[in-house]
Formats: C-alpha cells, structure tokens, sequence
C-alpha cells in the first residue's frame, strides 16, 4: 500500500508540471465522460454485447475513489452462447517518446470454492499511429495496435487474473523521437458467452502514463534554458 | 322530468317462455326465461339430481341455480319494485382454452327521476327503481343476462361445463351460480354505462359509476373528464380506482396485504414493480425472500426460457439467488421448478408480450417450494438492461418479494379499490370491474377463480358496498 500511495503522489506532481507531454491520469469516476477527453470504445467481439461499462460497486468497489469508480469488461461483452470476446477500451491520443510508464489496476471477481471460475484476460496494446482507433473488424483482428505492452493472465488459466486489485505497470519502449500514440486495452477471452468456458468480469482502475524522472528533468532544464535565451537577447 | 332510455338495443324476437320465478325477500328477482322451446332454461334433456340441485332436466336445473343465486342476491338488496332480469343461453364467445361465461348489464335506465341522488347522471333501471319506490317501466325487464350454452363443448373449454349444484363443489367444473351472482351484480349497477373505449357517454350524460372512477395520474373522475382522458384512463393500469367511502371504508377488513416485489441495488431499476401472482408454490409473505437478481441465458437470442434443466452456468449464476426467466416454450411450472432444482429462492417471469398488469403465472404443481411473479415486458427488458453490468454470479441487483405495510392487495395506499384497467382494453371487461390484484379474490373480478362465491358484502367481498356507493 505504501507504494501505491508513493505512485499517486508522484503521479499528480508529474500532472502538473507535465501536461502536454503525454502524461494521463484517469479515475473513472464517470465513464460517460470518457468520449468527449478522447477515450474510443470498440466491441469486435462475435455478436457485440455491451462495451466497457461503470464499474458495478454490487460485484466489487473500485481501487480507490467512489465505490464504483472504476471501469468494467463483462462475459456479456457478447451475446453469443458461445464466441469470442475482445472488447478494446482506447487511451485518448498521447505524445510518447518512451520511457515512461504506463501503470493500471485490475481485479477480477472473486469466486467462492463450490464456484467454477471462468478465466478473464487483459491485453494492453500500443499503438504508434497518432489517433487511430483502427483496431480491425473482427475479435481475432488488431489493426494498429499490433505492439503488445503487457498481457494480465495471457493463458486463460481459471484463477490467473488477480482477484483483488492488484497494479501492474510498464515502461513505454522508446520511439525514437515523440510519437502521437494510444494504448489500447483489450479485453480478450476465447470460449466465452453464456455457454462459455470463459470469461467473467473485470475492473479496471487508476491508469496513468508518467513521464521517467529524467524525462521531468530535461523539460525543467529546457525551460530555464530558454529564459536564460531571453535575458542575452 | 323523467328522461328514460333503452341502453341497449336488444332486438331480439325472443319468446318468453314458462311462469315468471318469484323470490321471498328483500328485494323479488324474476327471470324472465328468454330461452326458446327446448334450449337454454327449457332443455329437456334428462339429468340427475347434483349438489342440491334437485332439477331432473337440464333446463330446470338451470332455473334452479338462477333462483339459487337471486335468492342470494334477494337478500342483501331491498327494493319495493321486483327487478326483472331477461335472461337466456346463447353461444358466446370461446375456444379451447378460454370462455365467456357469461355477460349481462342494464337493458333500461334512467336519469333525474323524483329521489335521484344526483341530477344529469344515469342510473341502472333497478337502482332507479328502487330510489323511486316505483315501477318506471311498466314492468319492462331492466336487466339482461346471457350464458354460454356451449360451455364445456368442444372447442370451448372441452370438458369444463357449468356445475349446476347449488353445494359450490364444482370441482374442475365452472360454479354456475358463482357466474350468476356475478353477472346480476353487473345488471344491478356494477358497470360502467360509458363507453371506455371512446369515452363517449349515453346521450353525453355521465352515469353515477363515472362519478365515483377517479383516475390518479389526471386526478380526475371519469365525470370530469373528455372522452379522450377517458380512452386514456381505460388502460391506465392500475392508476384507476373506485372512489366511493363504502368500498373503502369496507376493504381493510375485506382485503388481504399486497404482495409486492421491490427493487434496488441500482438506481436505474430500483423501485416498486407491478405483480402478477402465481396458483402454485407458496404465498408470498412477510418474510419473503430478498436475493440478488441473476437472468437464465440459454437462447442465442439472449433469452433465457429455462424450459429444460438449466446448464452448469445458468445453475451457478441464480444458486440461492432470484432467477429471471422469460415467458415462453414451455409452461410456467416447468421454467419455476427447473430454478428450483438448480437452487434459485424465487424467480421473476419477464413476460413476453406487451401489456400490463401482469397476468398472474397460471398452472399446478405442488413440488414447488419457491415462490414465483409475473412482471411485464417492459419491467423485464429494463431489468435485463441493466443486468447486462453483471458478473457471473453477481448482479448487484436485488429483488425482495414481500407484503407491502401500507398497502391492500388490490386497493392503492388510501384503501380505495383498483378497478381493471388493462393495457390494450379489453371491450366488455375493462373498468367494470375489480382488478384481478385484489386478493383474496372479490366476486367482480373479470375473471372467475377457483374460489367459490356466495358471498356479497364485507367483510367477504366488495360488491354490495360498491352498489351501496352507487345508491344501493
């Protein structure tokens, strides 16, 4: 927990100082809202069900903030008996250059042990295109965000996916010069829907893209750089 | 002035055969047999004494149920003028699973006559009379009553006939002297002489029974409104109720408390839902059950019809929960006692056609231990909106099926009685009657039950408080 605590802080200072640079912070208090800051929602799953949804605070509460203050990928995410589900959740458009760190919660359910455990997974995907949400057109396609970041429970294994929030980050990898970019989260369960072996219900919460301490460092020298420019002139 | 009209135009050239019946009571009914030679009242053909009824013909069995009934009604009513019910069989509407029983209303009546409680305003002809204290007819029958001559017949309700002993225990049969009381209570004045499906008033004169219909979402009575607020009001569901101080005075003691089901958990959904009862499993009571909601999915549609045992998941989803199945396949027995078997405490059927109230859940089968509701179609594709936001084995939805503290079954929160306002209406039945919340069940219901009627007044039933209402 003191980790986490460390991370916020940090998170906010690195906000304000860093606003166009690419940084983000999102709670999910409204997840209405997320379209009009940029955020795309996109349900190539066989028979489309429903997108990422308001967490529901009646299967578990959020990581931090109101109880349901977090967003929520659900095994109806299809309405199939039995399909595959990928259902993307897209950052709004970010200037990376790499370095930074992209870190999330996530929790699945909790299940009690006479309960079968339907296994859920997370893929989070980059996307070097500016503010492209092409994502292909089908739940096996992945469009522009061929580039996996980090994957929670990649083999679908039934009790894989954290069942208490639990945060993973990762480090942009570098691009080589600042690049318009998204991440895309990618709710992705095979054999899932009503019929289904697959695919139960997962929150996800506290995202935030942080620039690296240097990156901070270079943009506060640069600053003074210039205004020692202006006082020559 | 005495303004008279004939209310309906019945032009039948109907013989009228055999003596006039008199009852020794308060009030003399006569039928006046409108049946011809060898049907109806006068069939001949053989039968054996039933239940009291020791009539050894048909026809005369029916003539003794029909003074069966008139002797009841004789009794609770007082008037000094005879009240003549012209009365036969006739084929009437029915198939194989559904029958009217029969139908009746006022062929005569009457406004602004000396002792008329209200002026402007039309009154059955036997309640005008009795308020006059005298014959303004000249002896004219002022009621009209038919009965299904083909009850039970092929094609309408095979093998479910009228039970013409006097005894009540009529068994799978259909209790004629129940269905006689009923229908005299509509000649009597338990009918609306407006037109509910154009709103339109004899003569554009209202009748006592507007006076007394007040609609809850206009807050007006049917007197005070247009014939277009009244088309309205017809099917405004369970909105419309019977403002008259007997009714209500007599339904706490008459009414039982309502069964109520109560949603919360999620603001979208959350609040009181309109019921329909089911005949099988137990009664809903205080202590009712309050578990999470969880829907039956097993159509690639979405639907969840639970007609066969329900799969791993589906069990595992409403295990000790209230299960939401949709109407349809298979009867509502079967999708209820497959939750039961797979775990669900109770269970909410979503019906599958538009419309409202819920009919109740109809069927027998006394292994069901859960209890069961009817809700609407719409009631149903909310609820399965929002359940959309659910995990496996969670909804955050709850439902409490329970007894409402401040309400009656069948009467809004003030006690006053909820009259049938279906959505489509439903010509011949829509507001003349109780709505079919009402339990234990009144004798002017739409629909006949399962319980024997020979009761009138309270604290039993409504229908002689509702005539007193109206002048009785």
């Amino acid at each position: 927990m003191k980790a986490i605590h460390t991370l916020t802080a940090f998170t906010l200072i690195a906000l304000a100082s860093t606003a166009n640079a690419g940084a983000l912070i999102e709670g999910f208090d409204d997840v209405t809202t997320l379209g009009g800051k940029g955020w795309s929602f996109i349900n190539n799953s066989t028979s489309a069900g429903s997108n990422w949804f308001q967490g529901n605070d009646g299967i578990f509460s959020s990581q931090r903030g109101a109880a349901n203050s977090y967003v929520s990928a659900s095994y109806t995410s299809t309405n199939s008996l039995s399909g595959t589900i990928s259902n993307w959740l897209l950052t709004p458009t970010l200037s990376l250059h790499g370095g930074e760190t992209l870190s999330f919660f996530t929790r699945t359910e909790a299940v009690g042990s006479d309960d079968k455990a339907f296994a859920d997974r997370l893929e989070v995907r980059l996307s070097r295109q500016g503010g492209s949400a092409n994502v292909g057109s089908d739940a096996n396609s992945l469009g522009d965000f061929s580039m996996l970041l980090t994957a929670v429970n990649s083999d679908l294994t039934p009790t894989g996916f954290p069942s208490d929030w639990k945060m993973f980050s990762v480090v942009i990898p570098d691009m080589k010069g600042l690049a318009d970019a998204r991440i895309g989260f990618r709710y992705w369960v095979t054999d899932a829907g009503a019929n289904g072996s697959n695919g139960n219900y997962i929150g996800l919460d506290t995202i935030s893209v942080v620039p690296v301490p240097s990156t901070l460092a270079c943009l506060g020298l640069g600053l003074i750089g210039m205004a020692v420019r202006r006082r020559r002139q | 002035m005495i303004a008279k009209q004939i209310a309906q135009n019945v032009a039948l050239a109907l013989a009228l055969l055999g003596a006039p019946l008199a009852a020794q009571a308060a009030a003399e009914i006569i039928i006046v047999n409108a049946d011809g030679p060898g049907e109806g009242f006068n069939d001949p053909t053989p039968v054996l004494p039933i239940g009291g009824n020791t009539g050894t013909t048909l026809g005369q069995q029916r003539l003794n149920a029909f003074q069966f009934a008139a002797d009841i009604w004789s009794k609770q009513l007082t008037s000094a003028v005879p009240i003549r019910i012209k009365s036969n069989f006739d084929p009437l509407t029915c198939d194989k699973d559904s029958a009217t029983l029969g139908s009746a209303g006022a062929l005569l009546i009457n406004r602004d006559f000396a002792g008329a409680p209200r002026a402007n305003t039309w009154y059955h002809g036997a309640l005008s009379n009795k308020l006059l204290g005298a014959d303004d007819f000249e002896g004219e029958p002022v009621i009209r009553a038919r009965f299904n001559s083909n009850l039970g017949q092929a094609n309408c309700l095979e093998g479910g006939g009228f039970y013409l002993g006097t005894d009540g225990k009529h068994g799978k049969l259909t209790d004629l002297v129940g269905v006689l009381l009923h229908e005299f209570g509509h000649g009597l004045g338990f009918s609306n002489l407006t037109n509910g499906q154009t709103g339109k008033q004899q003569s554009n004169i209202p009748s006592s029974w507007d006076h007394l219909l007040y609609d809850l979402t206009t807050q007006k009575t049917w007197a005070e409104m247009t014939d277009a607020e009244r088309v309205a009001s017809g099917i405004n569901s369970r909105k419309l109720i019977w403002r008259g101080a007997n009714v209500t005075q007599a339904s706490p003691k008459v009414l039982q408390a309502a069964p109520e089901l109560r949603i919360s958990g999620m603001a979208s959904v959350a609040g009181l839902y309109q019921i329909g009862t089911a005949s099988f499993g137990p009664q809903i009571t205080n202590n009712g059950p309050t578990s999470e909601v969880m829907p039956v999915v097993d159509q690639a549609d979405g639907r969840g019809l639970a007609c066969e045992p329900l799969s791993t998941s589906n069990a595992q989803a409403i295990r000790g929960k209230t299960a939401l199945i949709d109407r349809g396949a298979c009867t509502f027995s079967v999708k209820v006692k497959n939750a039961q078997l797979a775990g669900a405490v109770a269970v909410l059927v979503a019906d599958h056609t538009a419309g409202s109230p819920p009919p109740g859940l109809s069927g027998d089968d006394p292994t069901i231990t859960i209890p069961s509701v009817r809700i609407t179609k719409d009631d149903g594709d909310k609820l399965k909106l929002a359940l959309k936001n659910r995990s496996r084995n969670r909804s955050g939805i709850f439902a409490a099926l329970g007894i409402s503290a401040t309400q009656r079954a069948g009467a809004d929160e003030q006690g006053r009685l909820l009259m049938f306002a279906p959505n489509p209406y439903q010509p011949g039945s829509s507001v003349s009657h109780f709505d079919t919340s009402a339990s234990p069940d009144l004798l002017m219901e739409p629909f006949n039950t399962e319980s024997v009627k020979r009761n009138l007044d309270a604290p039993f039933d409504l229908t002689f408080p509702l005539l007193k209402d109206l002048g009785w």
